[in-house]
């Protein structure tokens, strides 16, 4: 490691951060306010109070992330790791972990609802970059990979087990952007993608409500008054706001969709803001992951890199996925909306990420060594002249693989 | 070898980079299409969903007698329900809702297992249960305003008032017949609601204010509707009666001023109430009359000229034969021999029925079926009271047997309902005009203007005054020295008839043996009448005779309305032979008219 100079953090990365924070806490306001009152809480400014507090201390951990310097959080994957499997298994004991709705994703500590899943993402994308850097190019072969797909697995299947699909489908999604990003092979990729796709078939198809939300999102209007209730609701609100909105604090359809501050929250933007008001928030969004992308690709060290393209990618991938959600792109899954849905974890958790990629802009000139890639490579000689081996015709190295090869290492 | 691998990563990156804003660019489409292109349907769909017409509820008018007493009007009340879909703890809402309004817990579970977003679990109950439900702040559980119907008199002219439904619409009686003027116009409000249906704060559009429905003002006066009332309970319980109804009319006017049945019921909780009970005899019902109907026999005759003081026929016990069948007297002593040669006078005062059939035989079947229809027996009273029995008609007179025609004279084979035959009696008390009865006496507004008033409407003259004289005269003298004797008041003179008459079999053919119909009408004072009063007692068991029956309720009404209406005493008093109560009351009277001298 090579001792440098220290940057400034990225300046439009911050802002893209601080603006769509904001804007989100004023949308809580305006998406509860109203409502908030007689949901058992007796106090209209209940979420934008808490709201405030869960932004201050995100704040307060993104600016502390942005300090410390990457490697730093490095130390610390295995254990982040270890806690987010330990928690997200400790949701479904009866007792500790609380479910609303018939989803067991909460652990409630005093106040505050802990959702592990929110943890959980940022420890994957930790992991992954880890792993991923640690074991360079070998990454390129299926034996390497698929331990880590494993871990991954494991923590996507209890995810799904609380059951919350959207966050498992982030959780897959981001890990296949790092793979993607890392180097493994497009033929793998695609295969795993195929992989994924029948998996995810075959978990529609097993659970009733997910078959569901498929046939609705089809036909939005084809069961209002169920499972097409908030998309329907959420359509509304788009169509009703038009090009120019309603204007702030002037929207319907929050007296709706059930729990308006929380993923559905774009639908009450778009309502009051119009499209214009969502071609801004899309414009933070784009400038965030631009950003975002940008610290990865301009970095020295591929831990680093995987880092802040893992973290950025994580959020783009999720305000995508809940856009799509409530333009009725997709069917419908929970998912919130980064830095503006109402909910302390996501938006807690996300801050520190977003100053983990900070903190990786400000170390953008130091190259650090990759001590273990360097070993793994040189196992993949050692296992083939070391130990008996049954000769296989594929491992030959014929004209493709030369050539491929080559391109690996242009 | 990390540079390559670096390399690698950066190169993707790009491609990611380019990945992500391909997606933005296809959620900016997706929008545009959603928000501008195509938003059309969905504002639609929003706009049906949310604006809502929401009803603000006019005041229903109430109903008052004529001189103001309030018989039907509106207190506040609460429904409370529940929206079971946000119920989640069943099993602990249930039973404190119960407990705290006072319903069974089975009513409360019931309301909560309809699984919708609403249902009721109980509606006009108190202020104080929905004060409980309200400090109680059970989830999903509200309170809703609402008015609810009450009579202040309980079971007080119950049939002519008749009630409503739980939303305040009239079913039965004046509440039915009168709903258009008592409902008044629901006025709403547009405004876009929410998904619990609640105003969504500044979004009114436009609203219309409610036009408070009407007060009806009855012709009936609340305290001889009681008197009659309670004489006529009375009769009822002793005798075991079926049914029983007693008519007040003024006769000069046709208002009625009193209209009972029994059995009553109280509108105010119809739980457990036969519908039978529900029903106003007094128009609904048909009976046949029996001797009652002899007056209108006797009328006839004499506007037709027959002599009243004419020996008609020789009554004796065998009776008289017709055709192959032959009619009797039912005799009594002192005539147990038949009433021998009998005028008019000796028809009525002693209802020999022999008498009556020799005037319908002389006066032939197209002028008795004329007078029955002058009279308003033919015709539907048109009293504005719902339920009105439709006519039976008597058919062509041209082929009314002999037997026919003479049954017809003393009142069998026809049906009539007592409205009818109180209408007909006061016919002969006001000189010879049939009036048309009236319920409704004005309809006012809430501020007190008059919006319609009905005056009392002349249907036709049917006989002449003079004929009304004499009938009058026979019937004061079946009151003074014939079968009318139980009704005699002191101090007044009274004209009335007696009648006993066997009820119709079920079977259609023949008559029921043992069942009765008594009745009792007339008009007090005679000479210069005030009230008709007509009695009907439907199967008094014990005994069937309209004297004994009919006639005591008869005397306690018109006694008490004498009392009440302050009508001067028209005969000297027999303070000996009157009862100490009576005797207070006609005192009473005469203390307060100064018309001591009268006496």
């Amino acid at each position: 490691m090579k001792a440098a100079r220290k940057l400034q953090p990225d300046f439009w990365l911050l802002v893209a951060t601080v603006v769509l924070v904001v804007a989100g806490v004023l949308m809580v306001f305006d998406a509860s306010f109203a409502r908030a009152a007689d949901r058992g809480m007796g106090d209209s400014w209940y979420f934008v109070k808490r709201q405030i507090v869960f932004a201050l201390v995100g704040f307060l951990g993104l600016f502390l992330a942005m300090r410390v310097h990457p490697l730093a959080f490095r130390r610390f994957t295995k254990i982040t790791v270890f806690v987010s499997i330990i928690l997200l298994g400790l949701v479904m004991v009866p007792g500790i972990g609380k479910s609303i709705g018939g989803a067991a994703r909460w652990i409630p500590i005093g106040p505050f609802h802990l959702q592990p899943s929110e943890l959980a993402k940022l420890a994957v994308v930790m992991y992954l970059a880890d792993q991923f850097a640690a074991r360079g190019t070998a990454m390129r072969r299926l034996g390497t990979l698929l331990p880590h797909l494993l871990v991954v697995g494991l923590v996507a299947m209890l995810v799904l087990a609380e059951p919350d699909m959207g966050t498992a489908a982030v959780v897959i999604f981001t890990t296949g952007v790092m793979m993607y990003v890392a180097g493994v092979r497009k033929r793998q990729l695609i295969a795993f993608a195929l992989l994924g796709l029948l998996g995810g078939a075959a978990l529609i198809v097993m659970e009733p409500y997910r078959l569901e939300r498929v046939l609705t999102f089809l036909n939005p209007s084809r069961d209002y008054y169920g499972s097409g209730y908030q998309i329907t609701h959420a359509l509304m609100a788009l169509a009703t706001g038009g090009l120019r909105g309603l204007g702030l604090c002037e929207g319907r359809e929050k007296f709706y969709i059930p729990a308006p501050q929380t993923d559905m929250i774009g639908a009450t933007l778009a309502e009051e803001a119009g499209f214009i008001g969502m071609l801004v928030l899309l414009g933070l969004f784009i400038l965030f992951t631009y950003r975002g992308l940008c610290v990865g690709h301009r970095t020295k060290s591929t831990y680093m890199g995987l880092l802040a393209i893992g973290i950025t990618s994580m959020v783009s991938l999720q305000a995508l996925m809940n856009i799509a959600v409530f333009t009725s792109s997709m069917p419908a899954t929970g998912v919130p909306l980064p830095f503006i849905s109402y909910g302390g974890s996501c938006l807690m958790v996300m801050l520190v990420g977003v100053g983990m990629v900070l903190s990786v802009s400000r170390h953008l000139n130091e190259t650090v060594e990759e001590p273990e890639a360097e070993k793994y490579e040189s196992r993949h000689h050692r296992r083939r002249h070391g130990r008996t081996r049954i000769s296989r015709a594929q491992y030959r190295p014929t004209a493709k693989r030369i050539r491929r090869r080559a391109s690996v290492y242009r | 070898m990390v540079l390559r691998h670096l390399r690698f990563l950066k190169r993707r990156t790009v491609w990611l980079l380019v990945t992500f804003a391909v997606l933005y660019v296809l959620i900016a489409g997706r929008l545009f299409y959603i928000q501008v292109l195509n938003n059309e349907r969905y504002c639609e769909l929003a706009e049906r969903l949310r604006v809502r017409q929401l009803e603000i509820p006019a005041s229903r008018g109430s109903v008052y007698d004529r001189v103001g007493r309030e018989l039907a009007t509106n207190v506040p009340a609460f429904a409370v329900y529940v929206q079971p879909k946000k119920i989640k703890d069943r099993e602990r809402v249930a039973p404190q809702l119960a407990s705290l309004t006072g319903l069974e817990e089975s009513a409360v579970v019931r309301a909560i297992n309809t699984g919708g977003t609403f249902a009721y679990v109980g509606r006009q109950l108190p202020v104080g249960v929905s004060d409980k439900v309200q400090e109680a702040n059970l989830p999903a559980v509200g309170v809703l305003r609402e008015t609810k119907r009450v009579y202040p008199s309980r079971s007080l002219c119950a049939h002519v008032l008749g009630f409503t439904d739980i939303d305040g619409r009239g079913l039965e009686g004046i509440e039915r017949v009168a709903n258009k003027q008592l409902a008044g116009r629901n006025g709403h409000i547009v405004a876009e609601i929410d998904s619990n249906g609640r105003v969504i704060p500044e979004t009114r559009r436009g609203s219309v204010q409610p036009v408070d429905g009407n007060d009806v003002v009855l012709t009936i006066d609340a305290y001889l509707q009681h008197a009659a009332e309670d004489a006529l309970a009375k009769s009822f319980e002793s005798h075991s009666a079926a049914g029983a109804t007693a008519v007040v009319l003024d006769p000069h006017t046709g208002e009625i001023l009193a209209l009972a049945n029994c059995p009553t019921f109280d509108p105010n909780d119809r739980r457990g109430v036969q519908p039978g009970a529900w029903r106003n005899r007094a128009v609904t019902d048909l009976y046949e009359p029996g001797s009652t109907l002899k007056l209108l026999t006797v009328a006839a005759g004499l506007e037709e000229g027959i002599p009243p003081t004419e020996v008609i026929a020789t009554c004796t016990n065998g009776g008289i034969p017709i055709g192959r069948r032959r009619i009797r007297c039912s005799l009594h002593h002192p005539y147990m021999a038949g009433h021998g040669g009998v005028d008019m006078f000796k028809i009525i005062r002693h209802s020999c029925n022999i008498g009556a059939a020799s005037i319908a035989l002389r006066l032939g079947p197209d002028k008795l079926y004329a007078y029955e229809k002058a009279f308003g027996l033919q015709d539907q009273p048109g009293s504005g009271m719902p339920g009105e029995a439709p006519v039976l008609p008597l058919g062509s007179p041209e082929a009314w047997p002999a037997i026919r025609l003479a049954n017809i004279g003393f009142g069998q084979g026809v049906a009539v309902s007592a409205l009818q035959m109180a209408s007909a009696y006061a016919v002969i008390a006001n000189g010879g005009n049939l009036m048309s009865p009236q319920i409704i006496r004005e309809v006012r507004a809430k501020d007190g203007t008059v919006v319609r008033s009905f005056s009392p409407k002349l249907v036709r003259r049917v006989v002449s005054e003079e004929t009304a004289r004499k009938a009058t005269e026979m019937l004061i003298g079946c009151v003074n020295e014939g079968t009318g004797k139980t009704s005699k008041i002191d101090g007044y003179s009274v004209a009335g008839k007696t009648g006993s008459a066997q009820k119709a079999s079920t079977t259609g053919r023949g008559y029921a043996a043992g069942k009765f119909v008594a009745s009792f009408m007339g008009f007090v004072p005679a000479r210069n009448p005030r009230l008709v009063i007509c009695v009907v007692v439907d199967e008094p068991k014990g005994t069937h005779w309209g004297a004994t029956v009919a006639a005591p309720v008869y005397k306690e009404i018109a006694q008490k309305a004498m009392w009440y209406l302050k009508v001067p005493p028209d005969e000297p008093l027999k303070e000996d032979q009157t009862s100490g109560s009576n005797r207070m009351n006609v005192r009473k009277v005469n203390h307060r008219i100064g018309a001591g001298n009268t006496g």
